[in-house]
């Protein structure tokens, strides 16, 4: 086997040495290099991640300030509206009395005037039922009686 | 049938000398230069246009390093990231090796012990210096579990110590193996298409037998190319820990 004819060892070792030297010298520059841009970009990343996790925060602190200012701008229009509403149901009950009120005594003064009249017109009959008493006697039995006497017997009788 | 050892073979293409020790050039030399080579293209464009939204290349490139600090921290934990670079070389150096050896008419930089033993040979010497610089003489406890009776320390150290010293084999040999045997067998079944298809009648018949299983040892070999990258670097993990944080 060529592999053991030591007399082929030492040139190979000799030159591995130079050639795995001169790697070794390569990759001892290289690596910090290699390893920067790595760190460069995990240093990115995390800084962006950073930035986008402040951002959503702020996004998210505005979204609950608006919704703070929308219920207390709810708040001020319900109570707006529940004092307009208020108002005018008083003045709606104000109006209403006084329209009550008005029909009330409008009615009162037309039962009255119609009582009167009503009592003028009982008044009334009773004459005319007197009269024509008279006018009765005077045509069926001949007899001429006074217009009081007439009155105070259709009294007698209507009582 | 072609020797399947023939792919291990050293090539010679120039000879060479560093302070009087043989430092010839051979393919073995080639195909680790193969092997940086692409590493570093890997490299070129992975980085290219570092980008906030990496590009294909880029995550690639940012996969596989996480992929290497992950393990790194998980087994050894903050005293480990000094190490990131070195088990992130061995890991892709492994895995790129391991890789091109696939490609048929390569050679497989890690299918030779005298590499693989090079590697868990410096791992284990960063090891032993790195617990002995981090604990002094208090790093051998290592070799005593804590609560251990005295009579089974008798038994238990000298375990730990062999355990100890053959981690370096265990390491280097597991991968030479892998790699050595997996090659093997790929081009004795790849022998096997050629010499039944050329030896006539039936035998010609079968020979897409032998392919359907080159085929299917080739998916194997890719994982195991793979796995054994992982396995190597994470061992180093695990045996490094050992002595940066000595607990077991």
């Amino acid at each position: 086997m060529p592999q053991f004819d030591f007399s082929t060892a030492l040139p190979q070792i000799l030159w591995l040495i130079f050639v795995f030297g001169a790697l070794y010298l390569v990759v001892r520059g290289l690596l910090p290099k290699v390893d920067r841009v790595v760190e460069n970009r995990r240093a990115r990343i995390a800084g962006d991640l950073r930035e986008a996790e402040a951002a959503r925060d702020a996004a998210q602190a505005s979204v609950s300030g608006g919704n703070t200012i929308l219920a207390e701008a709810r708040a001020r229009s319900l109570a707006v509206t529940g004092k307009a509403r208020d108002a005018a149901n008083a003045a709606n009950g104000r109006k209403l009395a006084e329209i009550d009120a008005s029909l009330k005594a409008h009615g009162e003064a037309a039962a009255a005037s119609l009582e009167a009249a009503r009592v003028a017109a009982l008044a009334e009959l009773d004459a005319v039922a007197g009269e024509a008493t008279v006018e009765l006697v005077q045509r069926v039995a001949g007899i001429a009686v006074s217009n009081d006497e007439a009155a105070s017997a259709v009294k007698k009788v209507a009582a | 049938m072609a020797n399947p050892l023939e792919q291990f073979a050293i090539t010679r293409y120039a000879d060479l000398s560093v302070a009087g020790a043989d430092a010839a050039f051979t393919n073995a030399s080639l195909f680790m230069l193969v092997t940086l080579g692409l590493i570093l293209a890997f490299f070129w464009l992975g980085t290219r246009n570092a980008a906030l939204v990496p590009g294909r290349w880029q995550a690639a490139l940012e996969g596989m390093t996480g992929f290497i600090t992950d393990m790194v921290d998980e087994n050894i934990g903050p005293k480990g990231r000094a190490f990131v670079p070195f088990i992130f070389s061995l890991f892709i150096f492994i895995l790129v090796a391991n890789m091109i050896g696939l490609f048929p008419f390569s050679f497989t930089v890690t299918s030779h012990i005298a590499v693989t033993f090079a590697f868990a040979a410096f791992i284990f010497l960063i090891c032993v210096i790195v617990g002995i610089a981090k604990h002094g003489f208090h790093f051998f406890s290592l070799f005593v579990p804590a609560n251990t009776p005295a009579v089974l320390l008798l038994l238990i150290v000298p375990i730990e110590l062999i355990s100890f010293l053959s981690r370096p084999l265990t390491l280097s040999i597991r991968l030479f193996a892998n790699m050595t045997a997996g090659h093997i067998l790929l081009k004795v079944f790849a022998g096997f298409v050629i010499s039944l298809g050329a030896a006539g009648g039936i035998l010609t018949a079968i020979s897409p037998l032998p392919f359907v299983m080159t085929v299917a040892f080739y998916g194997l070999e890719l994982i195991v190319a793979v796995v054994q990258a992982y396995v190597f670097a994470l061992l180093t993990c695990i045996y490094l820990n050992d002595s940066i944080n000595l607990h077991h």
